[in-house]
């Protein structure tokens, strides 16, 4: 009788809302309403259509309270990208005036279960909006590329969270953790440069701007210290991964022979022409390995040669 | 046009055909979007020359239009259309399937309430930035796959200069490139990774606009060369969106449609290796019960998006799929025409008014 589903837990003790005391006003409402040519149609269980003929019940009565919330996360279970379903949850949110803690918790559960649903990514865009705080998203979104590094709703939220509230702090050394495990993550790529393009925050420098290919020399100097760092950095792990045999990346590096080694730069001059020699290094040895896909280190370099 | 084959064709036609008739209870989470499964079984049936297999072609149409807001735009089904006026909002791409799904059906697109669909469209855009919404008050966020989906019904339908004015159409299209990313492939929204369906996107929408190889082109010639490499590069054996990430079906339609809308007079089969996809597409097909697969995996089962898109990006690598339509050449000649027909008996009804 009951959905094979594995989101129902508690399946022997779920009870249809038609058997529920608390629910003896409601009178369900049939949507399908005998429409006889009906195409894909869907072979609901029993559990799906009674939900849905509550809702909308529900619906129809205005009814914005707790066995409402209940109701819709019922529904949300059998059919998560219901918008409409998202849409009256929100509402009754709005109208009890619920604290969001429990809602945060109930959507990141949902996300790590469904996390390709757009509808649940915009219902926990909402809550950030509605609570003008953005504090818990970076953890929620690292929560999720531990399951899938690339997800690409999880990387959109990331970057509207980042922007909405200014959060770019360390967003930057994220990026570059994330790529010197895995070069080749583009989402990690374009998150870099997404951070860089719109705003560097070094926590004195709060209010600056750092526009590629715009502006003085003098104003842009974090940007060219931070690609450095980051350059150096990977120039660091590949030199370990050589000097160490380490096979997780011999695919990529097998070409190097010896480690690059990487002085710590002081004086602008003198890193700019030893970077110019790592640059070209680089170039050289990743030449093959990027011949296709260099169009992000290029970048990169190509904005931090121009800043010299 | 050339052939191909990836074999199984009948048990292909079978599987279409048991969407367009019942699915399984574990498809619920898809009951909001019936109408967008309907046109890839059906999508999938014309590719497979097979759209005759539909027996009950007229009951098909009275459904789709059953889920027609008097207000304009469609429903995805009836559990979205049967709420409370407040609640019940009609989706642009449910309003993009239906289309498509009276189209592939040979319905000449007459009960189509043309003026409230259009202005439906227009309320469903960001007058700000130019983006649109899946549906209206915010219960769809925008998206540039919705774009596409108001370009494709602005384009077909005739919008006139009253419903979507020349400011409004460049408004829609600097949106269009406020998605582009740094490597001038598009993402889903300002910011965003590059990504190849959403290239497609972008690009068909500018086709539709107007705006792509036109005088008013908004992408240089230098770009679209970098757009093709883009979609060049995304051939591993078959197609991914995305660089470094598993090939998948689906691209083989938005990647191979991306490539071919940025530089049209090429075939794509100079470009990628066709041989190669074809065996990919091959590979993932599902033995048991026809359709195909998103990846070459024991685990995964057809589904009816990618057996839809993989065949939808075959017939495009074999030349008769136009990519902007999404359909068969032999469609769009009705396409065509229906457009200049709405366009004619609106000027009329204008006239006359």
């Amino acid at each position: 009788m009951s959905s094979s589903s594995d989101d129902y837990s508690d399946e022997d003790s779920y009870i249809l809302f038609k058997d529920r005391e608390d629910w003896r006003d409601v009178i369900p409402v049939n949507p399908e309403d005998n429409f006889e040519h009906e195409v894909v149609r869907i072979a609901y269980s029993e559990d799906f259509k009674d939900c849905f003929d509550y809702f909308r019940a529900i619906c129809e009565k205005d009814e914005y309270s707790e066995r409402a919330l209940e109701l819709t996360e019922e529904c949300i279970k059998r059919n998560h990208a219901n918008y409409s379903v998202w849409e009256y949850r929100r509402r009754i949110l709005k109208k009890l005036g619920k604290k969001l803690e429990a809602e945060y918790d109930y959507t990141q559960k949902m996300l790590r279960r469904h996390i390709k649903n757009f509808q649940i990514w915009h219902h926990r865009q909402v809550l950030c909006e509605w609570a003008n705080d953005g504090s818990r998203e970076k953890a929620m979104t690292e929560l999720i590329f531990k399951q899938d590094q690339k997800n690409y709703h999880a990387w959109q939220h990331r970057q509207w969270v980042v922007k909405r509230f200014g959060l770019y702090d360390g967003e930057i050394d994220f990026a570059r953790e994330l790529l010197i495990k895995d070069v080749y993550n583009n989402s990690a790529w374009n998150h870099l440069h997404f951070c860089i393009q719109n705003r560097v925050a070094i926590s004195d420098r709060q209010n600056r701007h750092f526009r590629i290919g715009v502006g003085n020399f003098s104003d842009r100097p974090e940007f060219g210290r931070q690609s450095r760092q980051f350059l150096s950095a990977k120039s660091e792990k590949i030199g370990e991964s050589a000097r160490s045999g380490d096979r997780r990346n011999r695919g990529k590096f097998h070409r190097f022979g010896k480690p690059i080694i990487i002085n710590s730069m002081t004086q602008l001059n003198w890193s700019a022409v030893l970077y110019h020699v790592q640059v070209i290094t680089i170039i050289i040895l990743f030449g093959i390995n990027f011949s296709k896909e260099n169009f992000w280190l290029r970048e990169v370099l190509k904005k931090t040669v121009k800043f010299y | 046009m050339d052939e191909f084959d990836i074999g199984n064709r009948k048990s292909h036609i079978r599987y279409f055909k048991n969407i367009l008739n019942v699915l399984p209870q574990r498809y619920a989470s898809l009951d909001s979007q019936r109408l967008v499964i309907a046109q890839f079984a059906l999508g999938g049936l014309s590719l497979l020359e097979a759209i005759d297999e539909v027996k009950n072609k007229q009951e098909f149409i009275n459904w789709i239009y059953s889920l027609q807001c008097p207000s304009g735009g469609f429903y995805g089904s009836r559990i979205m259309k049967n709420l409370p006026a407040h609640l019940a909002k009609p989706h642009i791409a449910s309003t993009f399937a239906a289309v498509q799904c009276l189209i592939l059906l040979g319905d000449e697109l007459d009960n189509i309430h043309v003026p409230e669909l259009l202005s439906w469209v227009h309320s469903l855009m960001n007058p700000e930035d130019g983006s649109f919404q899946g549906a209206a008050d915010g219960s769809e966020p925008t998206d540039l796959r919705f774009t596409y989906c108001a370009a494709f019904l602005t384009h077909l339908f005739g919008a006139d200069a009253k419903e979507f004015s020349e400011d409004d159409i460049d408004n829609a299209v600097s949106y269009i490139i406020s998605c582009q990313s740094p490597d001038t492939s598009f993402g889903q929204v300002p910011g965003s990774e590059g990504h190849g369906a959403l290239t497609f996107c972008a690009l068909a929408s500018l086709k539709f606009f107007g705006r792509l190889h036109s005088e008013h082109g908004v992408l240089s010639g230098r770009e679209l060369r970098r757009i093709v490499r883009f979609c060049v590069n995304r051939q591993s054996e078959g197609i991914h969106g995305r660089p470094h990430k598993p090939d998948d079906t689906c691209y083989t339609f938005w990647t191979c449609a991306a490539l071919k809308l940025a530089q049209p007079s090429i075939e794509i089969s100079e470009k990628l290796d066709k041989e190669r996809v074809l065996n990919f597409v091959r590979s993932c097909v599902d033995e048991n019960i026809g359709g195909i697969k998103k990846l070459n995996a024991k685990n995964q089962y057809a589904d009816p998006t990618h057996s839809y898109f993989a065949l939808a990006g075959l017939g495009l690598i074999f030349n008769d799929v136009i990519p902007e339509y999404m359909l068969k050449k032999k469609y769009i000649k009705r396409v065509l025409r229906i457009r200049n027909k709405v366009k004619e008996s609106r000027l009329l009804e204008s006239n006359e008014l």
